[in-house]
């Protein structure tokens, strides 16, 4: 799968980190600093010293590791979903389309579900031990999902809006007296700040970070009206039930009825079991909000389907155990394998067949395959140059994701405009450039397109009497 | 054979205009003398509606304003390719099937287009006898700005284009198709179409290559069309 340009991206924040430069959160257009930690020691143990040292499979083992501990931190809830709702539940989140997807895509989303996940997972022991140490953990992880992305606002604001109605609906009691639970809350809630203080802050190196933090949310207020990812509200039903080019969208389809079922199981035993009533409502809100916000990728959805995959779980083990009374436990397994193919095969197409095929609902922007035609020319170009000092330039701002394919390149460099100096050998310009750079450049200039991103051109540029092939 | 206008010759100085009157003439009696009259395409409505990208390279072609010029073409010429067999190198395609290339529809819709595999790909077009070629007209795929890699058209009077084989256009700089190195300009794919040349070769079989695209590696094909003399 090639590199999407926000890997990119973030691997040029990374390579920064690993040169020895201080991370310094910026609150515009960039997500908090949760994920390049996480990274960080992979990377460093794995020998790189910069950006040109990392390579993508290192750099998605976090969202791949992050895709593991989502489905281990079902446990969490055992004592409130049976354990044959957890490993119903751990069918979708392991084959599901969109799990699968971007458990290979080292962004922040998977991390950032994983430690809602973990935060909600703690809420609700802490809810049923009235234990101290898991309010801290609940507050520290809360102070994580801060500072993993600004989108934390709404998930914070959902999972305690679902909490006051499951409490209306059904009775949850906090273990505790008033007095020692005021205490966990305030304990909770200092160290959700100390947290997030402490990752925004670069660990007290960037005191500023603090205070952007709390001014990166204007930012992301704005960034919420769309910034160009402009959607219409039904957009995320759209991409999880309509066939595609490439597909049936089973994990919709499948999530959607079991998960009607799951939420009439929840229903009917709300007043044993409130916790589904509480993933039902927070998955409802989550969804809500996020189909509310004009701004939308298709990775938020994961925010939503997570929670929906533990109600399906429940209405898939309802379901099972209907079908095992009636026509024994063969029925119940085979509705199990039906639903694994199912999403199965979705996952083969979507994930490994086409993962970058613009017919492809979970591919957003992404970085095209001739992407990666262009690192291999322009390698072969500079290996054949037999000059070490042949200098490559970059010309024009859409060039995204070139900087990670031109990693190795020794002498890259980016310009707004061609440059008088160093003389490039080899000269890649974005398309809305390349009329300005072939006249700069002149006669005597050989020109191959490529494509780095769907409608995203980038033109080559090499000269055959330097001596390049 | 495009026919010289005055108005494209007004910048060249005698020698030049004396040798392209020449070759005019030589080429217009090469096709039999016949009325030449503009090549009548019927094109499908554009659904590429955004910017076009706007690359002006030595082999890439400019973008162009205003209406394409005509393209010149006998009098009486016809689209042989119409509903015709067409066999590929991928002869299970992704997606659609063979038949769409020959069957006179060129929106750019889902569904009316066919997916061949990866990399390099061919199809071939049986016009079931040979005939006197004037222009290959090809739709690759036009509902989004993409290029594809080494295109190559040939024509032969042998399926198996073993021999007599006539090359019209191959823009395969690279020699990935191992027909040689092309030379003809790279270009964005747009719902006009791209008019070959195919200069009154007499050929019954049309044979069209590819090599993905800057999009994916697959390559599509949405509509061919072959006018020649029936």
């Amino acid at each position: 799968m090639p590199v999407h340009t926000d890997e990119a991206v973030n691997a040029s924040i990374l390579g920064s980190m690993l040169e020895g430069g201080t991370y310094r959160y910026d609150p515009v257009d960039r997500h908090g600093p949760t994920l390049y930690y996480a990274t960080y020691p992979i990377a460093r143990a794995l020998g790189a010293g910069s950006m040109s040292g990392l390579e993508a499979p290192w750099l998605r083992l976090v969202p791949a590791v992050c895709g593991a501990a989502l489905i281990a931190s079902l446990l969490l809830f055992r004592s409130g979903v049976t354990d044959a709702g957890l490993r119903g539940a751990a069918l979708w989140l392991g084959l599901g389309a969109p799990f699968v997807y971007y458990g290979r895509y080292w962004i922040h989303e998977t991390l950032f579900v994983l430690i809602t996940f973990l935060m909600l997972g703690s809420a609700w022991r802490y809810l049923g031990t009235g234990r101290r140490a898991w309010a801290v953990a609940t507050g520290a992880l809360a102070g994580l999902l801060l500072a993993t992305k600004e989108t934390a606002v709404l998930s914070l604001f959902c999972s305690v809006l679902a909490l006051a109605l499951t409490r209306a609906l059904c009775p949850v009691r906090i273990e505790g007296d008033r007095r020692s639970i005021s205490v966990d809350l305030a304990l909770g809630l200092c160290t959700a700040v100390l947290a997030a203080a402490a990752l925004f802050t670069s660990f007290g190196q960037n005191p500023h970070g603090a205070l952007d933090a709390l001014r990166s949310m204007g930012e992301a207020t704005a960034r919420a009206g769309g910034q160009g990812h402009e959607k219409p509200a039904l957009a995320y039903v759209r991409w999880l039930f309509i066939p595609g080019l490439r597909s049936i969208p089973w994990c919709g389809w499948t999530l959607s009825l079991f998960g009607a079922a799951g939420a009439a199981a929840a229903w009917r035993s709300r007043r044993d079991a409130p916790l589904p009533v509480f993933l039902m409502l927070y998955a409802f809100f989550i969804g809500m909000a996020y189909s509310a916000i004009p701004y939308k990728t298709p990775w938020l959805e994961l925010n939503a389907l997570a929670p929906t995959a533990v109600v399906a779980g429940i209405g898939l083990c309802d379901l099972c155990g209907r079908a095992q009374r009636r026509a024994g436990w063969a029925a119940a397994a085979a509705i199990v394998a039906f639903c694994a193919v199912l999403l199965g095969s979705e996952s083969r197409l979507l994930c490994f067949s086409y993962p970058a095929d613009p017919g492809n609902p979970l591919a957003y922007s992404p970085t095209v395959p001739d992407a990666e035609r262009l690192e291999l020319r322009v390698e072969a170009l500079l290996a054949g140059a037999h000059n070490p000092g042949a200098v490559v330039a970059v010309v024009g701002p859409d060039i995204w994701p070139l900087p990670w394919y031109l990693r190795h390149c020794p002498n890259v460099g980016y310009w707004a405009e061609l440059p008088d100096s160093p003389a490039p050998a080899v000269v890649i310009a974005a398309s809305a450039e390349s009329e300005r750079v072939a006249a700069r450049l002149g006669t005597g200039w050989r020109a191959q397109i490529f494509g780095i991103r769907p409608e995203v051109l980038v033109v080559l540029y090499t000269r055959s009497e330097a001596g390049l092939p | 054979m495009p026919t010289p206008t005055t108005t494209l010759l007004d910048g060249f100085r005698r020698p030049a205009l004396l040798a392209a009157a020449a070759a005019a003439l030589f080429m217009v009696s090469t096709a039999g003398a016949e009325d030449l009259v503009p090549l009548k395409l019927d094109l499908p409505k554009p659904m590429f509606v955004g910017t076009p990208v706007p690359v002006k390279l030595p082999n890439l072609e400019a973008p162009r304003a205003g209406r394409r010029p005509d393209f010149m073409v006998p009098k009486g010429v016809e689209n042989l390719a119409l509903n015709k067999k067409v066999t590929s190198s991928d002869m299970e395609p992704v997606l659609g099937d063979l038949t769409l290339i020959t069957d006179g529809e060129k929106a750019g819709d889902e569904g009316n287009y066919v997916e061949l595999g990866k990399g390099k790909q061919w199809v071939q077009i049986d016009l079931t006898a040979s005939h006197k070629l004037y222009a290959v007209v090809v739709w690759h795929f036009h509902s989004q700005a993409r290029a594809y890699k080494a295109v190559a058209v040939q024509v032969s009077d042998d399926p198996d284009f073993s021999k007599g084989v006539e090359t019209l256009y191959n823009s395969d700089d690279q020699n990935v198709l191992g027909l040689g190195v092309g030379k003809d300009p790279t270009y964005i794919e747009t719902y006009e179409g791209r008019i070959v040349d195919a200069k009154g070769v007499s050929a019954r079989y049309v044979r069209l290559y590819s090599a993905g695209n800057t999009t994916s590696e697959m390559n599509h094909y949405i509509e061919v069309e072959v006018y020649g003399l029936p």
